[in-house]
């Protein structure tokens, strides 16, 4: 397994990519999600999620509801909102340009 | 939407850290549930009361949360010095009365009875300061025991309030010094 990286200022695109392509998931499975989406390359501090998703959903792009699951514990799904969609295509194209940014410099240095 | 939550939450805070406590520990069950050592989850999930002041920070706002506590900090200092307290209470509401009660007579004074026109109002305020200073002098005089001294009486008739002109205002010889009076002020020696 390669080394694990850290999310360092892309978790914001990561979760609402996640979030709009598979509504009404709670912090573990955003985290796992992300994991195995990456093949085991992204990781997170597992814990710093939790103040990220609560900062989305105050700004506005991210909304939550609790449900009961069957085991009777009580579990947050979030789901992503219309300002959500425009943040994410936002941090999309922001990514986008980073990237491009970055790869001109490695190739042109 | 979310200045109204973050109000909102500041004076639900117990609620809040609840609901925090309760996700993170969803997290560790799930992560338990897959299969994963509790420890090593304990781990990889941080601490708990570092995640739940960076939640709070987003949720709610902060300074409005430090007013709250700082309000039921003040009232608890209050309540564990009853005496003292209630003095102070009590010595600034008598202060504040006072000084209200003080202020309101004056005005009612100056509004009511005293003419518009700047000078007369200049001029009685000095016949006032004159009046007092006779009195002052008549006080000296007769406790120096002299008994042919010259003993005042301000006898105020009927101030008159409107229409009085320049010439209703006399002079009055009042012994070291004269003054202006209305007429209804006599002075008598």
């Amino acid at each position: 397994m390669a080394k694990a990286v850290a999310l360092q200022g892309s978790m914001d695109l990561l979760v609402l990519k996640i979030l709009s392509r598979r509504p009404g998931l709670h912090g573990y499975a955003i985290m796992t999600a992300i994991q195995d989406l990456s093949g085991e390359v992204l990781r997170m501090e597992e814990g710093s999620l939790y103040p990220a998703l609560h900062r989305m959903e105050e700004a506005g792009w991210i909304r939550a509801h609790w449900i009961t699951k069957e085991t009777g514990r009580r579990a947050r799904l979030y789901e992503l909102t219309a300002a959500g969609k425009k943040q994410l295509g936002l941090e999309e194209s922001r990514w986008e340009a980073l990237t491009l940014a970055v790869n001109r410099v490695l190739r042109e240095a | 939407m979310s200045l109204w939550s973050r109000t909102a939450n500041a004076f639900h805070r117990e609620r809040l850290n609840r609901e925090i406590d309760e996700e993170l520990h969803a997290h560790m069950e799930e992560a338990i549930r897959e299969g994963r050592d509790p420890a090593e989850a304990c781990r990889a999930l941080g601490s708990p009361l570092r995640h739940r002041e960076g939640s709070r920070d987003a949720k709610l706002m902060g300074w409005l949360d430090a007013v709250r506590a700082d309000a039921v900090f003040g009232w608890r200092q209050l309540l564990k010095t009853k005496m003292t307290s209630a003095a102070a209470i009590l010595s600034l509401a008598l202060a504040m009365g006072a000084c209200t009660a003080a202020f309101l007579r004056t005005r009612t004074i100056r509004r009511t009875s005293l003419p518009p026109r700047r000078t007369r109002l200049t001029r009685l305020t000095i016949s006032i300061c004159g009046a007092v200073l006779v009195g002052f002098f008549a006080l000296l005089s007769s406790a120096s025991g002299d008994g042919s001294s010259a003993k005042y009486t301000v006898q105020v008739n009927n101030v008159q309030q409107s229409g009085a002109e320049e010439s209703d205002w006399h002079k009055v010889d009042a012994g070291p010094f004269s003054i202006l009076a209305p007429s209804g002020w006599e002075f008598h020696q």
